[in-house]
């Protein structure tokens, strides 16, 4: 995510500069090359009605069904598990469909489709490399004997290594060059070399890692959402290290699928019930009050790097989900509808 | 009329065909046919007297016959008003009869309600036709008839009154084949044997039907999508002196599915097994029924399963074909064997007992005008019951009958009809006992149903016309939901939170033509026809105080306009007939802000019955092939699941005797 944070913000560099020196005006690459946030609905499980909305930043509205709209109605499928941006495409993992939709984030047109990986959870990035968190097929008793990370080469969109786990895996990221795999059956963050694609050390976390936040200083966060709901854990981990230099546990949080978390400034922010907490990076202690409270469950979560504002979605599968803007500080500012289990928020 | 159909599984053809059919000097698979239905009549002790005003449709049997091999839920999709939400070829096949939802349909097979104890709704795809003699679409709320779910309509399965032979003491037998091999690795396999004598018949059917499914729609393939099931139906009649006769049933059904595109597989295992006894005076016949129901369902390898035992006797007076009364009471006792039941008080593996009485009576005030008031209260373990009245008229507007030339009538039959009624469906066991989420407190569903209707039949020489115009409204309450827990928890509960107004009308009419000509070559009948229904399902309020755009909104998977179409044409003999249906929009969200494409799907099916003689008697052989989706055109039904483009079957038949 940072490097592509950077990515971004140089070719916007680039473009500004070729823009000034060629002509007097910037010309957008695409509808959607404005400011904004692309809003990850997951969708009914068995419907699989996951679809991506767009809240525009200029005109402050969301615009639905997004994929549907720019490929002449092909559906973009379910369970929408996750989005993230690399390189100026947006990589959309549809679990359901064993599928990942390469699509230009700027027209929302589809590039590429990367198939042959089943059951796809998550998506990290490195160099020209995706590293996808993988299922496999389930077994009778619902284990994940083949679960992997899969190496995807970004020039062929083509799986060129299966790193095998076996155990349910969760949230993948890169940090300082390395892939970090949420290992969740093993409570363990599992570390993958990206040079070679091989296994790295493991590090022992609390119950069920899940998802992963890096922040303002470069220190990876994981939210391990425990086996019971009083259990949770937040966790820092030293990536130049990998040790474990915080842990706030006895978080409140639910388990599978409500596992969000984001982070701006010097906090980092998690979902319980209607409620979005937040703790420090430098002194984090669980926290009492909630900063925002809400008047619906929330499914949902995401912060702004531009200003912090805080976004929230509805934990509805029947109806489209509201999703609500707040202020860092958690005072309300707007409400909007997007679609079917609005859970994550990707920024542009 | 001529699809190789076996004789038993034909007996329902309406009656007054028979007279408009010549004699001929060859047998014909109709004329076995016609004798059978002399010979049978529908039972006295049927429940579908009482559903005076009711819209109902009795299933002619010959059409269902095309789709032995296939569900009683494809089955309904092509030629009913009922929409079947089925998960793709030959998968979960749920209901919305009337705007309602999948638990709102009761399936009522010979008195007794076989629907999922623990989900509380059928699975349509697991309903073999070939195994029902009759079947009858019973419309609107009648749970005063058939107990709990009864809210949309019923689907009721009734036998006959078994037509032992009057002098022939020696076993007859009859046996029927047939072998149907398909596209995408359809292979069905159905197998009949009737023997009966003066005081035994016995009939057994035994099918085996699979499909892998391996098709693609545009480059994209269909996985993991493999069904079989088979299964037998055994049963025994027999005659005892003094006008007593008990039935014997046992019918055991094995299925394996594969979920499409998924890696989860299902196995279900039902066991239906039951004794009925009727004795009949110049009075009263009187009734007492034994049934033992084990259901089965493994979701991978997690097993779920119910035992019932049920118990009904009942008594019907019958006076002067003018008054009827039928008094009686069901006991209905539940074991469960879930691994996520528990019940408030901990403990595991809960019972349940669910008792009705009811008392039923119907009036036949003057020649043209019959009423009902029927009454059913049920009694369950630890929970408050409910109350099911009915009231139902019928007048008949127009009865003429009149000579014309050539000894030909002329008969015209003009019907109001008028039903209204409260209906109600008992919580299922999971939305009472699964943990974590289960809600002891549950109440049951509550449905308030009126309807009005007329039909109109005339008969002009070889001339038929059949109208049916109905429109209903439904008023239901208290609908139980499974929602996320909107405090704490990762689950989902259930709570009496929807309440919805259903308004519709239905509108259906056939034309058929008899040719009475002698000439075996000629042109012999054609029938066409077609049913459009209309249904507005609203939803009146949010489920929560966010469920904002919810409200005043048409329920998710209700098609607002549904049609099926069919025609029939017999030509010597050959055959060919033709269906087809659409289905509108189908909203995945309450808010109504996604939705399933409309849909169309035409069959068609052409063939020859043939006669051959083996060992100096004439045997029946029926060939004929059948397109599916013949417009070839890319749909789904629920959601993204994948449908089968075009495609093909063969069938062979034969009745030997």
């Amino acid at each position: 995510m940072k490097k592509s944070n950077v990515l971004v913000l140089l070719s916007a560099i680039m473009i500004m500069f070729s823009a000034c020196t060629k002509t007097a005006e910037i010309v957008p690459k695409g509808k959607y090359d404005v400011s904004g946030i692309f809003i990850v609905n997951e969708g009914n499980f068995s419907d699989k009605n996951g679809s991506l909305s767009f809240l525009d930043g200029k005109t402050d509205a969301v615009i639905n069904q997004l994929v549907e709209t720019e490929n002449a109605t092909v559906k973009l499928g379910g369970t929408f598990q996750s989005a993230k941006i690399y390189n100026d495409k947006i990589y959309a993992i549809t679990q359901n469909e064993d599928k990942i939709t390469v699509l230009d984030a700027n027209t929302l047109k589809i590039v590429a489709t990367i198939t042959g990986i089943v059951n796809p959870y998550d998506i990290a990035f490195s160099g020209d490399k995706a590293y996808v968190t993988s299922w496999g097929a389930f077994d009778a008793n619902f284990l994940t004997p083949d679960a992997s990370v899969k190496v995807v080469n970004l020039t062929t969109n083509a799986v060129i290594k299966t790193i095998g786990y076996g155990t349910y895996l969760l949230g993948i990221t890169e940090a300082f060059g390395k892939i970090y795999v949420a290992n969740a059956d093993a409570n363990q963050v599992s570390i993958i070399e990206t040079t070679n694609d091989t296994k790295s050390t493991n590090i022992t976390v609390s119950d069920y890692p899940a998802r992963f936040v890096t922040d303002r200083n470069g220190k990876l966060w994981v939210m391990c959402s425990g086996l019971s709901t009083a259990s949770g854990a937040l966790q820092r981990i030293n990536p130049s290290t990998n040790a474990i230099e915080k842990t706030v546990t006895n978080l409140t949080v639910q388990g599978y699928g409500y596992e969000k978390v984001a982070t701006y400034e010097d906090k980092i922010f998690y979902i319980e019930g209607k409620n979005v907490f937040s703790v420090n990076i430098d002194t984090p202690i669980a926290p009492t009050t909630p900063t925002i409270t809400t008047t619906y469950r929330l499914y949902g979560m995401g912060v702004s790097k531009v200003n912090g504002d805080i976004f929230v979605g509805e934990a509805t599968f029947t109806r489209s989900s509201k999703v609500g803007k707040y202020t860092k500080a958690g005072a309300f500012t707007k409400e909007y509808i997007a679609g079917i289990a609005a859970s994550t928020f990707v920024e542009r | 009329m001529l699809t190789c159909a076996p004789a038993y599984v034909c007996a329902q053809t309406p009656k007054n065909q028979k007279d408009t059919i010549p004699k001929k000097t060859i047998k014909t698979l109709e004329e076995i046919l016609e004798e059978t239905l002399q010979t049978v009549e529908v039972s006295a002790f049927s429940l579908q007297k009482y559903s005076v005003g009711l819209k109902k449709t009795a299933i002619d049997s010959t059409n269902l016959a095309l789709y032995s091999g296939r569900s009683v839920g494809e089955f309904l999709m092509m030629q009913t008003p009922l929409y079947i939400k089925e998960y793709g070829a030959g998968m979960l096949a749920s209901v919305s009869f009337r705007g309602t939802g999948a638990g709102h349909t009761a399936f009522v097979w010979n008195g007794v309600s076989i629907g999922s104890q623990t989900l509380g709704e059928v699975d349509f795809s697991q309903m073999p036709t070939f195994i029902f003699d009759n079947l009858s679409v019973q419309f609107g709320g009648a749970s005063s008839l058939f107990g709990s779910d009864a809210i949309g309509g019923s689907i009721v399965v009734e036998g006959n009154i078994p037509a032992f032979k009057s002098t022939n003491k020696y076993f007859s037998p009859k046996l029927f084949l047939q072998q149907k091999i398909g596209s995408f690795g359809r292979n069905n396999t159905n197998l009949g044997f009737i023997l009966e004598n003066k005081n035994i018949i016995s009939q057994t059917k035994i099918y085996h039907n699979t499909a892998k499914n391996d098709f693609s729609v545009s480059g994209k393939e269909n996985k993991h999508a493999m069904f079989r099931n088979a299964g037998f139906l055994q049963e025994f009649a027999f005659k005892l002196p003094k006008n007593q006769y008990i039935l014997f049933k046992t019918w055991y059904h094995n299925a394996f599915i594969e979920l499409p595109n998924q890696t989860s597989t299902q196995k279900d295992q039902n066991l239906r097994v039951m004794a009925d006894y009727f004795k009949e005076t110049n009075l009263v016949v009187y009734n007492a029924k034994l049934a033992y129901i084990k259901d089965i369902m493994y979701f991978n390898e997690e097993k779920i399963q119910t035992e019932r035992f049920v118990g009904t006797v009942g008594a019907e007076i019958s006076l002067n074909n003018r008054l009827n009364i039928r008094l009686g009471g069901n006991i209905n006792y539940i074991l469960m064997n879930v691994d996520n039941y528990v019940t408030s008080t901990n403990t595991k593996q809960p019972t349940e007992t669910r008792n009705d009485v009811f008392a039923l009576v119907r009036w036949q005030a003057q020649k043209r005008l019959a009423m009902s008031v029927n009454l059913r209260q049920t009694f369950v373990s630890g929970f408050r019951g409910a109350f099911a009245p009915s009231f139902g008229v019928e007048y008949q507007l127009k009865n003429t009958s009149s000579n014309i030339r050539n000894n030909q009538q002329k008969n015209t039959l003009i019907l109001l009809k008028s039903n209204i009624s409260h209906n109600y469906r008992v919580p299922t066991l999971n939305s009472r006992y699964w943990q974590p989420g289960g809600n002891p407190n549950i109440r049951p569903e509550s449905s308030y149903n009126a309807e009005i209707g007329i039909s109109a039949t005339h008969q002009r020489n070889n001339f038929e016309f059949k109208s049916n115009l109905t429109t209903y409204q439904n008023y239901v309450k208290d609908w139980i939901l499974w929602h996320p827990n909107t405090t704490n928890g990762n689950f989902w509960t259930p709570d009496n939170l929807r309440e919805v107004r259903i308004r519709g009308a239905e509108l259906d009419g056939a034309i058929s033509y008899k040719n009475n000509s002698q000439n075996r070559k000629s042109f012999k009948s054609a029938k066409i026809g077609a049913n459009y229904a209309y249904t507005q399902s609203t939803n009146l309020k949010g489920i929560d105080e966010n469920d904002t755009n919810s409200a005043g909104k048409q329920l998710p998977y209700v098609p607002f306009n549904r049609i099926t179409a069919f025609f029939e044409v017999f030509f010597g003999r050959n055959f060919i007939s033709g269906q087809t249906q659409y289905t509108d929009v189908r909203f995945l969200t309450t808010d109504n802000g996604e939705f399933v494409k409309p849909f169309v799907v035409g069959n068609l099916n052409f063939g020859r019955n043939m006669t051959m003689k083996i060992q100096n008697k004439e045997q029946k052989i029926n060939v004929s092939m059948q397109i599916n989706n013949i417009f070839n055109l890319n749909y789904t039904n629920v959601g993204a699941n994948m449908m089968p483009p075009r495609n093909f079957e063969l069938n062979l038949s034969t009745i030997l005797e």
